[in-house]
């Protein structure tokens, strides 16, 4: 017996890009949606191939978001998977158990959502696949539920879908956990993972244990390729992976060495080549860029100083590469300075002195939380949403302060001495 | 560290430029003039040091490769480190073998002090100081600030720390909409409302899916009813329509029966009858005209005959009538011709004669012809006669006329007599001219001289404290100098405002002291205040009678004192007396406790009330003795002069007044001076004006100058004309001699062109009837005459021949006229062949007529003939049709056979209406057959139907109009619907993508801001710690060196606090603090200066000393400041090496003033010793 299907996990429908501010150039108009494009380019895919089946191993929407639109949207595209005979298993991911549409849509006849209370197994006798799945009652499950699936089915193919983060991934929450090993000793023939947003191959065969990664990168955590995984099966063997490119715009870091680079002009050069490579990789897709400068240079300090003007730099370069196809997402400046500004804490030059006592406040608490004062009004004014997580403004943490000093240090050297020095 | 030496091996204009520091030395003046290279040399310091920049102008004499500088650094602890520096990016120092020196190693010499700081700290020029001066006023003199921005030399920190400002502002305001964060805040807000407008909620959706079902099914119900009454409408309105056509029917069906058997006949019957019978009715008639026509037609026939022998001959006779007309003109022109050939021949004949009469004749006509080449010369040479004989007439008139004029010209020459020498004349005249207008110019300074003769005059006398002459009053010895005046009234004012200030302060010390003893007074008025000694005098008598007391009790006996203590009473009473007293005394000051203290107070005050006083009042004294000897001092500054001073500020001004006429006394005496050279200059001039003109004229001594040069002027010009008109005469003399020579050749060469003309025309008049002497007129007239000849011939030629031909065609006509007459047979007589031929073509005319007539004729009988056939066949097929109907009907005749044709007609009418009916039945009956709607409206009352269709279209219009509305709302949800099933409404979400996009710009410019806050903070954080840090030691120090720099104008600098509680720099001027912005730029040139000094005299105590770079920094200071400041230097050079630039000798001579020759070391640019003086 023959046959092929798709397996796709952590849609996010309708979630929007983070980190992209807006801006003259920037394609605004060509990623609205870029997620429901991914998804498009996702049920497109199935009808060419005219796969049998189609899997989707949880987080179809995003948690937080309530727009019923997105339902109906996903239901459309069901509908024409229903016209072409193609069925759908679907199971409900992390962010599917809290969000309000899950459980309120209808869905067409051809899609089958497993149960979340205990795991269900449904056989298609015409293939001889067994499916067995069961997805999230609630945001966190954090029981193992491999442990409650049923043994394999006697002289069927047997597919396992689960949303899981594993063993634990870095940047996911730990829901579900379970090792490679529960997994395996279920016998089945491919474990169909979701929830973990990088393509990852857990195992490579008997039983093929994959997350196929999410099929749109949603902001710069999230860069290269991105899709869905084929599988062609013959005599219950496993003929063929292949992966599948889904996604509209792509995500790339664009490193620049600043090692040898002195001058604007030279980080400009670097920079547009860098960029013309990433861009030749992209495949024609849209490209959210970050440019990361790192090494030793001369020109640590102006960069921090002229950041904005940096920025605008790039930017333009990215239009002129990318011909508007390009968003610049940030430049992150990772550079040292050769060692000049560390000398001077050795000296009683007036300088020297003043960036002592900046330095020192870095290690005094009392003075930094004294510095927190500064921001009172703007820690009102922003949204709660910019001061949660990682990178998030936590303007009552000291850390705030006392992680920017050694920028500000540079920032205010090159304000006094680069700006004023006359040269004689 | 210091530098031992510099070379500029390649660098700037220079090549291998040493400059050598004397090691013994610590101060270097390096002196030069403008354009020396003095800011390339100290470029170059920087550059040896720091390495070449990447772009650099000193590269033009040698290459950038090229560029090298060497020089050797040394430190206190005694090493060296000797290297080149060279322009490259990587290993530019090198050590004397030329491996390289590694960065860090020429770092450490410089305490690893970046090139910017080394700048800002260690080189200084006017600019940089002035700059300095300007930060410490705009800072306000912040103190943190001030001290911070002279010991960096960091001169744009009050700008950096504006700025920091500024950027933070512009990105965010606590109220503001205009800062670009406040914006995108109010978007952020926004963008979420929208969100939460534009989501379609779970709930909403579910009741609008609901709804449209709803509706969906609403509108099915009232389609099945509508469609159930329509059709029971329209079988009662099918059944309403068919009765009558029922009726209709039946009453048609009666009506065939009654008309009974009759033939079939063809449906056309009438049609058919009538057209046979009409048709042979018509052909009968026809026959009939046509026999008739053709009998007349053959009797026209027979009466024509036609001539055919003219006709045979028609071609010929038309061909010659039209050439008839040709041949009469002929005929006339004949005549005509020979009449002109005889007046040809006679005209000829006689020109013939005129020209050669002996061979006149026709025969002789080749005689008379002349060769073109011929005629042509003569009329040539002709031509040409007249122009030489005019050309050489002319000529011969002007020469007659040029040796007339020279004539008179000579003779007028002869006339003029000689001309004497004018040229010293001249060179006199135009010195003195040059001289100017003397006279005019003496005149003027006379009256300038009277007028400042009368200002010194009136000046003096308005100046007091002197009654003498302006002469002896510029000589007096007066003080020079205002600034002296001026240092004695500040001395006078200080004493005085001090004596005012002792005078006061003693005078509120009396009144302290009086209102202290009234306050006792008033104390002591309210109740006696015991004193603390009271009490102790009344406690030692208490305290004498209990020992008293206590000896009798312990002894039993009294003691010998106990008498004068008693005094008589009894010693109980008395002791208890004193107890008593004791105690009131301390219960009085218990009590009044409040009023003793104050009291001991106000004593106290007043004791030292008195002892400040004293102090004040020798004070004073002390201050009216310096105001004494102020004054003396006064008196004598201006003994010398005699005068009795009076108050300084007085004395100033009468300086101002003395300086003023001292002025205008040297402006007189410069005017009198210039006149006296004016007179001189006078009496130069005329004697030598007549010493020349003496030759000319006749003069006298002491002639005035103005008559003097116009004589001269007069006879000079007098000279000059006579001298210009001679010129012009011998100029004239001249060119008339010239053109007499040109004339004579000219007339030379016509002489030989009328001798060739000549020649030619013998030679061409030969063998013509021409004589070689007529003139040229004749000869051409005779030219004409032979022309004329053979014009004449070849006319007479012409019409001989015309006359030929006329002749010959006018016998070819008569010959063909007689040919056809003969051949045609015509009895017609040939002799006037123009009649015969007319007579001719009116016979043949005739007979053409006839001919067409008859041919006419028979055409039209051939017609009727076929006419007649084709009639008799059309009356036998009328027959035939008639026949055919009357044995159809049974019948044979016409009137029958019209009967039968009429019943025929109604019964095929009745059937035909019975069809339509029943066809018009079954079209209206929804596909019944004919029999079931007769079944069908047999069911009906005929009677009640229209009120049952009325009821059935009542209930139609209500469901109707009710499906409509359900329609309507079903259309609109059902749009809305199909557009909202499919998800596509975006608008949520691309509200949801703005508004991430959002955030990251507010992360962003948040990220900034901190950075900007934190900047300000922290800089301003820092630079307070280097004030608490530093401001002590350098504040002292600072304050000498500014009270030094000042010239003691200042004492010093203090910190103080202003209103908003910051400390702020001052200077210290006797005794009161002076704020920076009541200074001037020169002072808070000095304080940045002594700030900067004492700041890098702390660097070289605290660390390995660099050397301080000086450009020129005294171009704003006076003499002294600037000696009072080379003096500071110099001290400064014992801890640090200083090389100082200067453009200025002033500055190397003043240095040389202050300074021992072992301190200093002076340097050209050139590395030359400077010139010392």
């Amino acid at each position: 017996m023959s046959f092929s299907f798709i397996h796709a996990a952590d849609i996010h429908l309708d979630s929007p890009l983070a980190g992209l501010e807006q801006y003259e150039g920037a394609p605004v108009e060509k990623i609205r949606g870029a997620t429901r494009e991914a998804f498009k380019n996702l049920v497109d895919a199935a009808i060419e191939r005219q796969v049998h089946f189609l899997i989707i191993a949880g987080d179809l929407y995003d948690g937080n978001w309530k727009d019923y639109n997105t339902g109906l949207f996903f239901t459309s595209q069901m509908v024409r998977l229903q016209k072409e005979g193609i069925p759908v298993f679907l199971i409900r991911g992390n962010h599917d158990a809290a969000n309000l549409m899950t459980k309120s849509l209808k869905l067409p006849e051809n899609v089958h959502e497993f149960p979340v209370k205990a795991p269900e197994t449904v056989t298609l006798d015409a293939l001889g696949v067994a499916i067995h799945g069961q997805g999230f009652a609630q945001r966190a499950v954090e029981e193992n539920l491999v442990k409650n699936y049923p043994p394999k089915k006697e002289g069927y193919f047997n597919i396992g879908i689960l949303h899981t983060s594993a063993t634990g991934r870095e940047g996911h929450e730990n829901y579900a956990p379970c090792t490679i090993e529960d997994m395996m000793e279920k016998q089945y023939d491919y474990w169909a993972l979701g929830h973990i947003h990088m393509r990852e191959l857990l195992h490579p065969h008997d039983p093929v244990i994959l997350f196929p990664g999410n099929i749109q990168g949603r902001h710069i955590r999230e860069t290269g390729e991105k899709g869905c995984t084929y599988v062609e099966v013959k005599d219950d063997t496993i003929e063929k992976m292949e992966p599948i490119p889904l996604d509209v715009l792509r995500w790339t870091l664009c490193p620049v060495d600043m090692g040898d680079i002195e001058t604007m002009d030279g980080l400009m050069d670097a920079a547009r080549s860098a960029l013309e490579k990433a861009y030749g990789e992209a495949d024609g897709r849209y490209l959210a860029v970050r440019f990361e400068l790192a090494g030793a240079t001369k020109m640590h300090r102006e960069l921090i100083a002229k950041k904005d003007l940096l920025l605008n730099q790039l930017r333009s370069i990215a239009l002129e590469t990318g011909f508007g196809e390009i968003w610049v997402e940030k430049v992150k400046i990772k550079t040292t300075g050769l060692n000049d500004a560390d000398a001077f804490s050795d000296e009683q030059s007036p300088i020297g002195t003043v960036l002592k006592f900046i330095r020192s406040t870095a290690e005094n608490e009392e003075m930094l939380e004294a510095l927190l004062d500064e921001f009172s009004d703007i820690r009102q004014a922003i949204p709660h949403e910019l001061k949660e997580g990682e990178d998030g403004f936590d303007f009552s943490n000291p850390g705030l302060v006392k992680k920017r000093i050694k920028d500000v240090e540079d920032f205010i050297l090159y304000s006094l001495t680069e700006t004023g020095a006359e040269k004689a | 560290m210091r530098f031992d030496y510099l070379n500029l091996l390649a660098y700037g204009h220079f090549t291998d430029q040493m400059l050598s520091f004397d090691p013994e030395k610590n101060f270097h003046l390096l002196f030069g003039p403008n354009e020396a290279g003095k800011s390339t040399t100290l470029r170059s310091i920087t550059h040896f040091l720091y390495g070449f920049p990447q772009k650099t102008n000193d590269a033009f004499l040698h290459g950038n490769t090229k560029l090298r500088i060497e020089g050797l650094l040394r430190n206190t602890k005694g090493e060296a480190l000797q290297f080149t520096r060279r322009k490259g990016k990587k290993n530019t120092a090198l050590d004397p073998d030329g491996n390289p020196v590694p960065e860090n190693t020429v770092a450490a010499f410089l305490n690893h002090m970046p090139e910017s700081q080394f700048l800002n700290m260690f080189a200084l020029d006017h600019v940089r100081l002035r700059e300095g001066g300007e930060s410490l006023l705009e800072s306000g003199g912040n103190a943190g600030e001030s001290f911070f921005t002279a010991a960096s030399g960091i001169n744009v920190l009050r700008r950096v720390l504006e700025n920091f400002d500024k950027q933070a502002g512009a990105l965010y305001k606590k109220t503001g909409s205009v800062p670009e964060l406040n914006k995108l805040l109010k978007r952020e807000k926004e963008l979420s409302k929208k969100i939460n407008e534009q989501q379609l909620k779970v709930q909403a959706w579910k009741a609008f899916e609901a709804r449209y079902r709803e509706l969906e099914k609403e509108l099915g119900a009232l389609t099945a009813k509508i469609k159930t009454l329509r059709s029971q409408k329209e079988q009662l309105q099918r059944v309403k329509w068919i009765l009558p056509k029922i009726a209709n029917r039946k009453n048609l069906l009666q009506k065939l029966e009654a008309l009974g058997d009759v033939p079939d006949l063809p449906d056309n019957i009438a049609e058919v009858r009538a057209e046979a019978e009409n048709k042979w009715n018509a052909s009968r008639a026809n026959l009939d005209k046509i026999s008739r026509q053709l009998a007349g037609t053959e009797a026209e026939m027979k009466e024509i005959s036609i001539p055919e022998h003219i006709l045979e001959q028609a071609a010929a006779i038309t061909g010659l009538y039209r050439q008839v007309q040709q041949y009469e003109d002929d005929e006339k022109m004949l005549p005509e011709l020979e009449g002109k050939k005889q007046q040809l021949q006679a005209q000829l004949m006689s020109v013939m004669k005129e020209i050669d009469p002996d061979r006149a004749a026709v025969e002789n006509i080749e005689h008379y012809r002349l060769p073109s080449a011929q005629k042509e010369m003569i009329r040539e040479l002709c031509k040409q006669k007249p122009l030489l004989d005019q050309a050489y007439e002319s000529l011969k008139r002007e020469g007659e006329k040029l040796e007339k004029e020279l004539a008179k010209k000579l003779e007028e020459l002869a006339a003029l007599p000689d001309l004497p020498d004018v040229e010293k004349l001249e060179a006199v005249l135009t010195k003195v001219n040059r001289a100017g207008d003397v006279e005019a110019a003496i005149h003027e300074l006379a009256a300038e001289c009277r007028q400042k003769q009368r200002q010194v005059e009136e000046a003096v006398r308005a100046l007091p404290l002197w009654d003498g002459e302006a002469e002896e009053l510029v000589k007096l010895p007066v003080p020079g100098l205002e600034e002296t005046v001026k240092k004695f009234e500040k001395e006078a004012e200080q004493l005085t405002r001090k004596l005012d200030s002792v005078q006061s302060r003693i005078s509120r010390l009396k009144e302290d002291i009086e209102a202290s003893e009234e306050s006792i007074r008033r104390l002591d008025s309210i109740a006696e205040i015991p004193s603390e000694e009271k009490l102790s005098a009344v406690r030692a008598l208490r305290d004498a009678g209990w020992q008293l007391i206590r000896t009798k009790l312990e002894t039993g006996h009294w003691h010998e004192t106990a008498e004068t203590y008693t005094k008589g009473e009894p010693a109980a009473s008395v002791y208890e007396k004193h107890v008593l007293e004791a105690d009131q005394i301390a219960d009085t000051m218990r009590l009044e406790a409040e009023k003793v203290g104050e009291k001991n107070k106000l004593l106290a005050d007043i004791r030292k009330f008195r002892g400040k006083k004293e102090q004040l009042e020798k004070e004073k004294s002390g201050l009216e003795e310096a105001l004494r000897a102020w004054e003396s001092a006064w008196q004598n500054l201006w003994a010398p002069a005699q005068i009795r001073p009076l108050t300084p500020g007085e004395m100033r001004e009468w300086l101002q007044k003395h300086t003023q006429i001292k002025s205008l006394m040297q402006d007189y005496e410069k005017a009198q001076e210039k006149m006296r050279a004016l007179h001189d200059s006078r009496a130069d001039c005329c004697n030598a004006l007549s010493a020349v003109l003496k030759t000319f004229a006749a003069v006298s001594e002491g002639q005035p100058l103005a008559e003097l040069v116009s004589l001269a002027e007069n006879e000079l010009k007098k000279i000059r004309s006579l001298a210009a008109k001679k010129d012009s005469l011998e100029t004239a003399i001249h060119d008339l001699k010239e053109k007499r020579e040109e004339n004579a050749a000219e007339r030379a060469e016509i002489g030989k062109k009328r001798e060739a003309w000549l020649a030619n025309w013998s030679s061409a008049v030969a063998g013509t009837a021409i004589l070689e002497e007529v003139p040229p007129a004749v000869a051409e007239s005779l030219l004409a005459r032979y022309e004329t000849c053979m014009q004449l011939y070849d006319a007479y030629n012409q019409t001989e021949k015309e006359q030929q031909a006329v002749t010959e065609k006018m016998a070819r006509f008569e010959e063909k006229v007689q040919h056809i007459l003969e051949t045609a047979q015509l009895p017609l007589s040939g002799e006037n062949a123009a009649v015969a031929v007319s007579q001719m073509y009116q016979l043949l005319q005739n007979a053409q007529q006839d001919d067409a007539a008859l041919k006419k004729l028979k055409r039209h009988s051939e017609d009727l003939e076929n006419e007649r056939k084709e009639e008799a066949e059309a009356l036998e097929a009328a027959e035939a049709v008639l026949t055919e109907l009357f044995q159809q009907a049974g019948c044979s005749t016409i009137e029958e056979l019209k009967q039968i044709e009429t019943a025929f007609l109604l019964k095929k009418s009745f059937e035909k209406e019975i069809r339509q009916i029943e066809a018009d039945m079954l079209d209206a009956g929804a596909g019944k057959s004919l029999q079931e709607l007769l079944d069908e409206a047999a069911r009906f009352d005929a009677d009640s139907i229209d009120a049952d269709l009325a009821e059935t279209g009542r209930e139609l219009d209500r469901l109707e109009a009710s499906r409509s509305e359900v329609e309507q709302e079903y259309g609109a949800v059902k749009k809305e619907y199909e557009e909202q099933i499919r998800g596509a409404n975006m608008t949520a979400i691309e509200a949801g993508q703005e508004r991430e996009s959002v955030h990251a710009q507010i992360a962003s410019l948040t990220e900034q801001y901190i950075q900007l806050k934190l900047a300000a903070a922290l800089l301003q954080k820092g630079i307070e710690f280097y004030r608490s840090q530093n401001q002590n030691p350098i504040l002292n120090r600072a304050g000498d060196i500014f009270a030094r720099l000042t010239l003691h104008s200042f004492d010093g600098l203090a910190v103080d606090y202003n209103e908003q509680d910051e400390p702020v720099l001052m200077g210290v001027r006797s005794g009161e603090n002076v704020p920076l912005n009541g200074m001037s730029d020169g002072t808070t040139d000095q304080l940045y200066l002594s700030l900067r000094l004492a700041s890098i005299e702390k660097y070289a105590a605290e660390n390995e000393p660099l050397p301080f770079i000086v450009d020129d920094i005294l171009v704003h200071f006076d003499d002294e400041r600037s000696k009072e400041t080379l003096k500071v230097l110099l001290e400064l050079s014992s801890c640090t090496q200083i090389i100082f630039f200067t453009h200025h000798q002033r500055l190397v001579d003043m240095m040389q003033e202050i300074a021992p020759p072992e301190a200093v070391q002076y340097l050209a640019f050139h590395g030359q010793k400077v010139a010392v003086h």
